[in-house]
């Protein structure tokens, strides 16, 4: 309390006296225009426009004077006076239609511009009114950015797989997808391809081609002769569209004018994804002020990452969790890139040092009057959500999230949060009341539960045709992590398809699952087939904790008889039918703790699927360390692909079962370290797994359990008990951090099976940027594991640093199982467990009917020995 | 109604406390394990069940059926069977195959429940066999009940029929109170009415009993019709009759003497005991046994039955009337109406209805009285086709577990020895499998060969360890699998047939005392030459696909070993079917006992090493040169028979004596000394002599206590493999007596055919 108490002390003085007359204005004056301004957007939206328009320009016009007259460090100082002009601002938004921070800020400019006096003049022309200053104080309007990036093609493939991809045979293709954010005007999109050829190839008929969402716009020919070659084209700007563009490499390769064997094994041409590069210049375009757009401008920027700064107008527990809410929704409709946030304080001057970042703003009305001017929303709405341009930085937002109440805050932000749809084309959205769904648990975008039974078409895939001599189709899942994969729980995948005739016989339908081949299905009907529920069995322990995905590439051929005639391609077709089906097994929640490849693959245990309320727990309510919490959870609410709606940031552990602690590691109690797998700081034996990489002792071959398992052949997946920990090497030493951060996962030593996640660093300061690299390192991490994760906070380009290993020995449950299922789980996980209890029971058994059967002789046949 | 519960809660109270943990148990068989873990599991099971029944087995007393050793093994063999049943429903199907495929695989996992259901009940009859001892009764009590003794026959031969009723007559009991009846069903009226050779036969042989009859020294009754067979014979001659106590014997079971001495106690201790079962003891070899060359290597198919199955049952008051060697009470008997008719197991079902009405039954383990197995296979065959359809009909006429009035224990006995029968469903299901799986590509498991047998082979292990616990004395392991083998061909149609139609059959008697003059082959064998085709043609198609496809390596493989396991069996049954000549009616019975023999005037010691009614061979110790006598007379001891009981029979003296010729005399050497071994053929005086040589042949029971002890010894696992291939062999010397046969037909028909096409001429030539 003592320090929502500092901070409020802290914003009133920075405030000074404005905010005391502003509430004795209020009754009067602007709230009636904001009302109605409040009013259907086409009512408000225009003159908010045209004010902001010509703010805007004047801006602009006053940035350039600025510039011109050298006036070193104008925009400071025109925040450092920022108490003083804002006098000035409120003679002249008075007249106009206020109540948005647009129009406000716009006359804020105008009058900036216009008055190049300093700030204390100004005020003096004109008598001041008592006025509540907003914030952020505003920079002069800049021009729209110039952008100029170039990106490795390797960071636009799924988690960076493969650096060199090789295209064989005789036709072969490879496409990538690059966003083009909406936000960006390109000028000029160039493509730099580094590959290396067979010289085998014949020159005249070999040749790479690429396009750009499907148009060719470059070609090359492949020469034997200098198989090393290079590509530097422009893409034409008539092919980009905003989003995402397929950007294809596709090769004609042959050795042979005529009868030559398509695929023949010299038959290759190998792009190094590493040195290729996409290359976008050009410059931010306005903002367009709608919510329907608004996921349009988080998305499609994975070219760099998103920064949004969070400004919570207090620091409740309601703004926190709204913020931790609107962290995570930004993150979900960010997609796939990184989404970083920064937090500013009420009364800091965000104006600058957040140019060039969205910024987001949510508190209740009152506190969000100064800053927006009085909001009364229409009917009887409890909130409100507002969208628009940033003033002095038209290439980004200004979200604001603001409800009557701290809880009408929430409200709001999870309307915020849980709206999918593009329901308004306005840049305002009044909220009146939020119905969350109650059984939230396990849901995710593609997510899937134990016992049912799912269309292809209710994973968002829709019935698809492969053309042509390969292509491909991909069906994700989103599998909760905890599921227990008993020996023969399968996922049964039906498949419903059908392919064409006249195929040649070594047609297949190749189906990969994670990247791992399958099954290979064979097309070879002459006269093509529907094929009705071709089933195939995958066992549930195979599958990865969260996203799963399942890609079906065609390769196909036309059946031509020899190998001299050219083939009919065109019947080359195949279609995969959305009524195909996953069948997940019944089975149970439940898994042994800790593990941190559900942290980082799924975000598990902190999703709220278990019925209780995680917390991100922080030493203090520092921006900084709010940033890094909203980080975090906005990292967690992009693995699951929702907002994670009890999920919240304290700076308490709020009793919490599941708790994510993140502090400087000399602030940590014994307590807490004595549950730790590593005490930080202190002397003690660390089990270093082979000091550094787990693997490199590799597996003892000829353990009992390999030699079985060789034995019986077909059991390639091992039932998931850990590795013999003999590998670990015990140092006794001091474990100190700099420039690393760490994460260790145990059972919290304050809730029996509950977790708690420890992320720590040097220094608060370290931790954010920490923080930061984790963020940016996660989508390598996902064959994580145990309870310690150490990362660089430098990351240098294209390696991986980050070490993970299992160095505590303590383990725990977490989920719900019927109590004699749980006899399955431990035979299976502790078979020593299974047979102890079992021969205890033979015997027991043996000993009972043994008795039962004296008694029963000496009842009926008393005279007979038994 | 509070106090009802807690009544049937005390009551119940073992299966209270039992239950939990089996259930618990049941529980942990359905544990889905990694085959890693399953294969360890499977391992340590084995590994404690062969220790178990190593303990067991080689312990002196390893009759004692409370050894936590044998409890022990009982319980995890049960626990992998029902580990292996719920594995096949859960994971072993293939749902997803074609119909047929399914088909078949449910059928044959039908089978195996079959198989376990028969498992676990004859386990439960088995846990804990009774063995009781003869209640000791006071001859001289004036208040003895009356016995009659019942002997139906309907066309055994008279000569067989005198044996019996000279030895039922002369059973230790007062004179007064026993009555032996002949019921004579070949008799009828209805049968000397019948016109013509057949109604004259009828007659003679009424005749000819009755003279029997009269000169044994027993009563002869006959009825109007023969309704009912050898049920409707006792209840007519119930009708007629009025002794307290009936005792049947078939017409080939001959008792000992103290028969009744030993019997009628049990009865008189108790009266609400409805009768007293006896086993049947036989003393020549069974077909297997003759054709397969087996001279009392293993014990009897029946002592199995008898030895263990009846003692069990008697633990759980499940008592089994076996149609003959049992004294019954009268009033139960009409309690129940007389011998029930519904079905042509009459025993069986007039076993459960005495149980059903609140009678108790007692099976008295002591061998009194002696019996014919069917020499010869066809015989067999329908003989355990009437009991296989008999059974069957059980099951629709007085199903265990429906009928009203017996307890749990009860229904599962009597369930159990109906379930048998059944078995000849399941083994031929067994047998055409891996045939529909070789020949016809069908998929019977979803499971690949190595899962498969990770469960299936520690369940056949324990199952193979507790039978060869449980009744490793009277049955070996695959010994028994011929006879399965061998009856299932034949049996299963009959018990498909009543499952469908469960009518009337008609009762078939079963001939006994058949006489072969030379080997021959069995008209029973064709089918199994098809069977033995189908299997060496799935084998070759086995190859093919092996050859062809390697991938399906693991599942053809385990077809084709289950195939080749299946031959074995299928060759060893073909090597039955070679019917060995069968010389004597009624075999010797090795005695082993000192006797004098008098050659002229002079008596001298001699050793009866066998004998029956007909003659005897004689070994004279230290018989130096020749023998010139033509005949002489033997004198033996009637042991057996207390002085104060010999009042009580018809022998005259203990001391007896009969005459004889001598048929043939050989020299013997036995330990560098040379002995004269002599076989005698006797010459009866009077009926007295027959009487005393029977009553010392077949009167002893000790002798037949003896006999069976000699055989029970516990089988090895590895003698009865080593039998099984031996008789393999003699399926295959059978095929290829059978290729010799059909190259004579062959022959013949070429022959005939060069006959038709030789010109005219030459055919008149030879003419």
């Amino acid at each position: 309390m003592s320090h929502h108490w500092k901070i409020g002390i802290i914003a009133c003085a920075l405030l000074a006296w404005p905010c005391c007359a502003n509430s004795a204005d209020a009754p009067s004056g602007p709230a009636p225009a904001a009302a109605a301004s409040m009013q259907p957007a086409e009512k408000a939206s225009p003159a908010a426009m045209a004010s902001e328009t010509s703010a805007v320009k004047k801006a602009e016009t006053a940035a350039k004077a600025a510039a011109d007259k050298k006036v070193p460090g104008a925009a400071q100082e025109s925040e450092v006076k920022a108490p003083a002009k804002l006098a000035t601002e409120k003679a002249v938004a008075q007249p106009g239609s206020a109540g948005n921070e647009g129009s406000k800020q716009a006359e804020s400019k105008k009058a900036r511009a216009e008055d190049k006096q300093p700030a204390a003049k100004a005020a003096k022309k004109q008598p001041v009114k008592p006025k509540r200053v907003y914030v952020p104080a505003d920079v002069p309007a800049q021009e729209l950015k110039a952008v100029s990036v170039r990106r490795s093609m390797r960071d636009f493939i799924r988690n960076h797989a493969r650096r060199f991809i090789v295209l064989r045979q005789s036709e072969a293709t490879y496409a990538i997808n690059v966003p083009v954010s909406y936000r960006i005007e390109p000028s000029k999109i160039k493509a730099h391809i580094v590959f290396t050829n067979s010289n085998a190839l014949l020159k005249g008929r070999s040749q790479m081609r690429l396009r750009w969402n499907g148009g060719v716009f470059a070609q090359a020919p492949l020469d034997p002769s200098f198989p090393d070659g290079m590509i530097d084209v422009t893409v034409p700007l008539e092919l980009v569209t905003s989003g995402q563009n397929q950007f294809t490499i596709d090769v004609s390769q042959h050795y042979l004018s005529e009868c030559e064997d398509p695929g023949s094994p010299e038959l290759w041409t190998m792009v190094d994804m590493e040195a290729s590069y996409i290359e976008l210049e050009g410059k931010m375009r306005p903002v367009q002020p709608t919510l329907r757009s608004f996921d349009n401008l988080l998305s499609s920027l994975d070219w760099s990452d998103l920064h949004v700064t969070m400004v919570p107008l207090s620091k409740s527990p309601e703004h926190l969790h709204a913020g931790t809410l609107l962290a995570e929704s930004l993150a979900n409709r960010a997609g796939e890139q990184h989404v970083i946030i920064d937090s500013a304080e009420l009364g800091q001057t965000v104006g600058s040092t957040a140019i060039g970042h969205d910024l987001v703003v949510f508190g209740t009305y009152e506190e969000a009057e100064a800053m927006l001017g009085p909001i009364e929303p229409k009917g009887g709405a409890r909130g409100h959500i507002l969208v628009r341009a940033r003033q002095n930085d038209p290439g980004h937002f200004l979200l604001a999230v603001l409800g009557k109440t701290k809880q009408d805050v929430v409200k709001a932000a999870s309307a915020f949060a849980w709206a999918t749809l593009p329901l308004s084309d306005e840049a305002t959205m009044d909220v009146f009341d939020v119905q969350v769904p109650s059984a939230m648990a396990y849901s995710s975008r593609h997510a899937v539960q134990e016992g049912r039974e799912y269309n292809f078409a209710d994973l968002g895939f829709h019935t698809t045709t492969l053309k042509g001599l390969q292509d491909a189709a991909t069906v994700t899942l989103w599998l909760p992590p905890d599921l227990f994969a008993k020996t023969h729980a399968q996922v049964e995948m039906r498949l419903h398809f059908s392919y064409g005739a006249a195929l040649r016989p070594d047609s297949v339908l190749n189906v990969y699952h994670n990247g791992q081949f399958l099954r290979g299905i064979s097309l070879s009907d002459p006269r093509g087939l529907l094929v009705r529920d071709y089933r195939i069995w995958i066992p549930l322990h195979a599958f990865r904790p969260g996203l799963n995905e399942f890609r079906f590439e065609s390769r196909m051929r036309a059946n031509t008889g020899t190998n001299c005639t050219t083939g009919n391609t065109d019947n080359l077709l195949m279609t995969l039918f959305d009524d195909s089906t996953f069948t997940i097994p019944e089975t149970s929640h439940y898994v042994a703790m800790p593990d941190l490849n559900y942290l980082v693959n799924t975000g598990y245990p902190y999703l709220g699927d278990l019925g209780d309320t995680p917390v991100i727990q922080i030493p203090n309510l520092k921006p900084h360390m709010l940033a890094s919490a909203w980080t975090l959870a906005a990292k967690l609410g992009q693995l699951k692909g929702s907002p994670i709606q009890s999920l919240t940031v304290s700076n308490t552990d709020m009793g919490a079962t599941n708790v994510i602690r993140m502090d400087v590691f000399s602030n940590i109690d014994d307590r807490i370290w004595e549950a730790a797998p590593v005490h930080l700081g202190r002397k003690g034996f660390v089990n270093h797994p082979s000091l550094a990489n787990p693997s490199v002792l590799g597996h003892d071959p000829l353990t009992w359990r390999k030699k079985l398992n060789m034995l019986l052949e077909g059991s390639e997946y091992e039932s998931g008990v850990e590795g013999p920990r003999y590998h670990s090497v015990g140092i006794q030493q001091s474990f100190s951090l700099k420039n690393q951060g760490v994460m260790m996962q145990f059972e919290n030593p304050r809730v029996d099976n509950g977790t708690m996640t420890l992320l720590v660093s040097d220094s608060q300061e370290q931790l954010v940027d920490a923080i930061h690299s984790l963020i940016r390192l996660w989508p390598q991490m996902q064959d994580s594991h145990g309870d310690l994760l150490l990362w660089g906070t430098a990351i240098e380009q294209g390696r991986p640093d980050f070490w993970s290993a299992e160095v505590g020995s303590h383990t725990y449950h977490i989920g719900s199982m019927p109590f004699l299922e749980r006899i399955t789980y431990f035979a299976i996980q502790y078979p020593v467990f299974l047979l102890i209890v079992l021969f205890i029971v033979f015997v027991f058994m043996a000993i009972l009917t043994r008795a039962l059967l004296i008694m029963y002789r000496h009842q009926v046949h008393p005279h007979i020995e038994p | 109604m509070f106090g009802r519960l807690l009544h049937t809660i005390k009551r119940h109270m073992p299966f209270f406390i039992w239950a939990p943990g089996a259930a618990l148990l049941v529980y942990i068989a359905g544990v889905d394990l990694y085959l890693s873990e399953q294969l360890i599991l499977a391992v340590m099971c084995v590994l404690v069940m062969v220790i178990c029944w190593w303990r067991y087995v080689h312990t002196l007393d390893n009759h004692y059926t409370l050894r936590l050793s044998r409890l022990l093994l009982m319980v995890i063999a049960g626990f992998m069977a029902v580990r292996y049943i719920i594995w096949r429903f859960e994971y072993s199907i293939p749902w997803y195959e074609d119909t047929l495929s399914v088909t078949c695989a449910l059928t044959l996992l039908f089978a195996e429940c079959l198989a376990v259901a028969l498992y676990f009940s004859g386990a439960f009859v088995n846990l804990h066999p009774l063995r009781r001892e003869p209640q000791p009764i006071d001859l001289k009590d004036p208040n003895l009940p009356t016995v009659d003794v019942f002997v139906p026959t309907y066309n055994e031969d008279p000569e067989l029929l005198r044996t019996t009723l000279l030895a039922a007559t002369d059973m230790i009991y007062p004179r007064d109170k026993l009555r032996v009846y002949l019921l004579d069903d070949g008799g009828t009226q209805a049968k000397c009415e019948q016109p013509g050779k057949k109604g004259e036969q009828a007659r003679l042989r009424r005749k000819e009993l009755q003279d029997l009859c009269f000169e044994v020294g027993c009563f002869y009754l006959t009825r109007k019709d023969n309704r009912d067979a050898k049920a409707g014979n006792i209840d007519a001659a119930l009708a007629r009759t009025d002794g307290e106590f009936i005792v049947i014997f078939d017409a080939d079971h001959i008792p000992t003497n103290d028969f009744l001495k030993n019997t009628i106690g049990t009865l008189l201790a108790d009266e609400k005991k409805a009768f007293v079962q006896t086993p049947h003891f036989v003393i020549n070899q069974d077909p297997f046994e003759k054709n397969l060359r087996a001279d009392r290597e293993f014990p009897n198919e029946a002592e199995m039955f008898y030895t263990m199955n009846l003692r069990g049952m008697d633990n759980w008051n499940a008592g089994f009337f076996c149609g003959s060697g049992a004294v019954m009470r009268r009033k139960a008997l009409e309690d129940v109406g007389g011998m029930l008719t519904d079905t042509i197991v009459e025993d069986a079902e007039t076993s459960i209805e005495l149980a059903r009405r609140g009678w108790k039954a007692a099976y008295l383990h002591q061998p009194m009285l002696c019996g014919l197995n069917s020499e010869s296979t066809e015989a067999y065959v329908h003989q355990r086709q009437r009991w296989g359809t008999g059974m069957t009909q059980l099951l629709w006429e007085k199903n265990p577990l429906f009928v009203r009035g017996l307890n749990i224990a009860q229904r599962v006995c009597y369930m159990n020895c109906i379930l048998f029968w059944l078995f000849s469903i399941a083994r031929i299901i067994f047998i055409v499998s891996p045939l529909l799986a070789l020949l016809g590509g069908i998929t019977l498991f979803a499971a690949p060969p190595i899962e498969i047998l990770l469960y299936m082979v520690p369940y056949l292990i324990g199952l193979g360890l507790v039978i060869n616990m449980l009744y490793g004395r009277v049955r070996w392991l695959f010994v028994s699998e011929i006879y399965e083998t061998l009856t299932a061909v034949f049996l299963v149609k009959n018990v498909i047939k009543t499952l469908l139609f469960p009518k009337h059959e008609p009762f078939i008697v079963t001939p006994k005392g058949e006489v072969l003059e030379y080997d021959k082959l069995s008209y029973l064998a064709p089918r199994f030459y098809v069977l033995i085709g189908l299997q060496f043609i799935a084998m070759g198609a086995g190859y093919y696909q092996l050859s062809t496809d390697p991938t399906t390596l693991n599942s053809v493989t385990f077809s084709m070993g289950w195939n080749l396991y299946n031959m074995i069996f299928t060759l060893a049954a073909l090597g039955v079917l070679i019917e060995r000549r069968q010389v004597r009616a009624r075999p010797r019975v090795p005695i082993h006992e000192m006797g004098k023999v008098k050659f002229g005037e002079q008596f001298m010691p001699c050793e009866i090493i066998d004998m029956t009614e007909d003659g005897a061979l004689l070994k004279l110790p230290g018989w130096m040169g020749r023998l010139d006598a033509k005949e002489g007379q033997l004198e033996f001891a009637q042991s057996h028979i207390a002085s104060d009981e010999l009042s009580l029979t018809r022998v005259l003296d203990n001391l007896s004596r009969v005459g004889f010729k001598v048929v043939s005399v050989r020299t013997q050497k036995d330990k560098k000394k040379e002995h004269l071994l002599v076989s005698v053929k006797f010459d009866y005086e009077d009926e007295t002599q027959r009487l005393a040589v029977i009553s010392y042949v077949y009167g002893n029971s000790s002798r037949w206590r003896e006999m069976l002890k000699s055989r029970n010894k516990h089988s090895r696992i590895m003698q009865g493999m080593v039998f099984v291939t031996r008789a393999a062999y003699l399926g295959l010397v059978h095929i290829a007596m059978a290729f010799k046969g059909l190259h004579h037909v062959l022959l013949a028909f070429k022959l005939l055919l060069q006959r038709k096409k030789a010109p005219k001429a030459v055919q008149e030539g030879k003419a």
